[in-house]
């Protein structure tokens, strides 16, 4: 029988794995940005990067301990919505932002982005489908 | 036929009657007809102090004259022999145009019915019988030559019984055609002198009347000048004193034909005129400035080139420097003196003297200038910098200076404006003008190097924006274009740990993904 707890465990370890990549985007924002600070002025996108990554972190942090709690189907839906919101700052940074930090990272930084989608995927699919004879 | 056989005839009947005392004879004369080009005369062809008892019927007469220089192209009959008065059945001429002769005959006509002479009168006096048109066809400076009527077969006119009549010796023309030459006024013309040259129109006198030639004279002066005109005159004005050879070649456009004469004129100098020094120094120049001076040497208002010049400058009462070796030729009586202020003279008021000599006749001219240490201006700017000279404009002139000898340094940097101190005082320029390039960037700061040297200077001073960024690289856009510059360390690492991540966040998406189809398997 297979149990719900190792689909759990492993939505909420995408879940983290998830949050630690939103870390280190955030990272290399702020390290950029402060980088080239003293040639031109980024303080909008500072604090937009900052807002940004400190909701996408701590929304799929508890995202991920909901699940592991049990409240699987909470934790998933969060999980997926801060995926979205992971996503929506890429395609910012990547596509939008002037000059574009992320631009250079295609096409392998989507991988960044696919583990906390993939937690809310999992923690949303049906249980019986999951369970094993 | 049997009138051109008898007028030819070399049978001689001498006369049987009584003869009058004077002998007839012919003249050969100007024509009495006006002419009707200027390259072709008419000569006529007279009988003279006939008297009417010799009862002349016929003449006949033989034209020569030289080929070499005219030929017979028209013979006209005159008015003497076809006269009423006894021409009462009418006249018959005949001629024949040879080179070198014309001879022409003519036969007052007898009674048709009784065949004999039987008119009121006979001819007497005087009167044209023939009129001879020539063409020039050479023209010899000073030739001459007769035009010469004489008897074809012995004897000139045939009287009623067709025997010849005794003539007197003929009247003769003589063609002479007239010298070619010019001739100038004043003879020993000056320098800047309006010169007067006529030229000898070609002419032919014959007897006593002159025809004259379309003529087309091509002067060529010596010094260089043409000029053709139909008119004998002209005028030149020589400004190179010496000896020229004057060239004048008579075209006669009828005749195709060309003779030249030479003369030589002898230009000489008007002591009285002295020789006009010019000079130009500007009025202030600057410590390290190449200066330059221009003198204009003229003499009757026109430029000549001096055969000596001297250029001298002076300050403070004390000769500084001879510059009469620096003096260039720059194009006729203009003269150009370079002159590099050294970047220590003295500042004040420096005067340059210059001396000229033309051809015994001096000139001398000076002028003053202001040398100062320092532009009074506050809008210098280094239009070019090249080999080392710097082209400065200021509100006053345009000069040229070393960039060395005036201490030209880069001193800030806004946009593309450079701003330069020197010892003439502060000057900008464009940042192109200075070969300005980038060498390194540390944080906020830029090195430059340009031709006035290295500087430092704030990005922002150089109008720095990123325009894209890879990884711990960004590329700058500046006015002196765009840059590469790697970012901070820091940078270097959240390049490697963001990179890394990536590798690693798509391991950890295949192991949950393989995870989740073996937990399903079993």
């Amino acid at each position: 029988m297979f149990k719900s707890t190792n689909k759990n465990i492993i939505s909420a370890i995408l879940g983290f794995l998830g949050a630690a990549n939103s870390l280190v985007i955030g990272f290399y924002l702020l390290s950029t940005i402060l980088s080239i600070s003293q040639i031109q002025s980024m303080t909008f996108q500072s604090a937009i990067a900052s807002i940004a990554i400190g909701v996408a972190f701590a929304s799929l942090t508890y995202g991920s301990f909901e699940i592991l709690k049990g409240n699987t189907k909470k934790g998933a839906r969060i999980n997926m919505a801060g995926g979205i919101f992971s996503i929506l700052i890429y395609i910012y940074y990547s596509e939008f932002s002037q000059p574009s930090f992320l631009g250079w990272l295609n096409p392998i930084g989507i991988t960044l982005l696919i583990p906390p989608l993939l937690s809310g995927t999992i923690g949303l699919l049906k249980e019986t489908k999951l369970e094993l004879p | 036929m049997l009138f051109a056989s008898l007028l030819f005839s070399t049978v001689v009947v001498f006369p049987v009657h009584a003869q009058p005392t004077t002998q007839p004879w012919l003249e050969v004369v100007p024509s009495p007809i006006t002419e009707t080009a200027p390259e072709s005369f008419d000569v006529g062809v007279y009988i003279r102090g006939l008297d009417a008892e010799w009862k002349l019927i016929g003449v006949q007469f033989l034209l020569t004259y030289d080929p070499t220089f005219i030929e017979a192209t028209e013979v006209t009959i005159g008015t003497f022999m076809g006269n009423t008065s006894w021409a009462i059945h009418g006249t018959y001429s005949v001629w024949r145009i040879e080179e070198g002769q014309v001879v022409y005959g003519e036969l007052i006509l007898p009674n048709e019915t009784s065949g004999e002479w039987d008119p009121p009168e006979f001819p007497s006096g005087e009167g044209l019988i023939a009129v001879v048109t020539f063409k020039p066809i050479s023209y010899e400076s000073g030739a001459s030559f007769d035009i010469s009527a004489e008897a074809l077969l012995g004897q000139c006119f045939l009287d009623a019984n067709t025997d010849y009549i005794p003539f007197a010796d003929p009247q003769n023309t003589t063609v002479t055609y007239g010298l070619l030459d010019f001739t100038y006024q004043p003879p020993t013309p000056f320098a800047g002198e309006i010169v007067a040259f006529e030229a000898t129109e070609p002419s032919a006198l014959i007897g006593n009347e002159t025809i004259s030639f379309n003529t087309v004279y091509m002067w060529n002066f010596g010094d260089g000048a043409q000029e053709n005109t139909t008119d004998p005159t002209v005028s030149h004005i020589y400004s190179k004193v010496g000896t020229h050879n004057v060239t004048l070649t008579y075209y006669f456009p009828d005749m195709s034909l060309t003779i030249t004469t030479t003369d030589t004129i002898t230009i000489g100098i008007d002591m009285q005129i002295a020789l006009g020094v010019t000079v130009d120094v500007g009025s202030i120049h600057f410590r390290g400035e190449f200066a330059e001076f221009n003198v204009l040497t003229t003499h009757i208002g026109k430029a000549v080139n001096a055969t000596q010049i001297n250029a001298v400058l002076y300050y403070g009462g004390t000769e500084l420097s001879d510059l009469s070796i620096s003096v260039q030729l720059v194009g006729t009586g203009l003269y150009r003196i370079p002159y590099s202020i050294p970047a220590d003279a003295q500042a004040g008021t420096y005067t340059l003297l210059v001396e000229a000599n033309y051809y015994g006749i001096a000139g001398t001219t000076l002028k003053t200038f202001l040398v100062s240490p320092t532009l009074t201006t506050t809008v210098a700017k280094i239009l070019t910098i090249e080999n080392g000279v710097a082209t400065i404009s200021t509100d006053i002139q345009v000069m040229k200076a070393n960039i060395t000898a005036i201490n030209a340094r880069l001193a800030t940097i806004n946009g593309d404006i450079a701003t330069i101190n020197s010892t003439l005082g502060t000057m900008t320029t464009s940042l192109s003008n200075l070969n300005a390039t980038i060498t390194s960037i540390n944080g906020n700061t830029a090195t430059i190097n340009s031709t006035l040297g290295t500087m430092t200077t704030s990005l922002s001073n150089l109008n720095a924006t990123i325009t894209s960024i890879n990884g711990n690289t960004a590329t700058i856009s500046t006015t002196l274009g765009n840059v590469q510059t790697k970012l901070s360390d820091t940078q270097t690492t959240a390049t490697q740990t963001l990179y890394v991540t990536s590798i690693l966040s798509a391991i950890a998406v295949i192991l949950a993904v393989i995870i989740l189809l073996i937990l399903r398997k079993k």
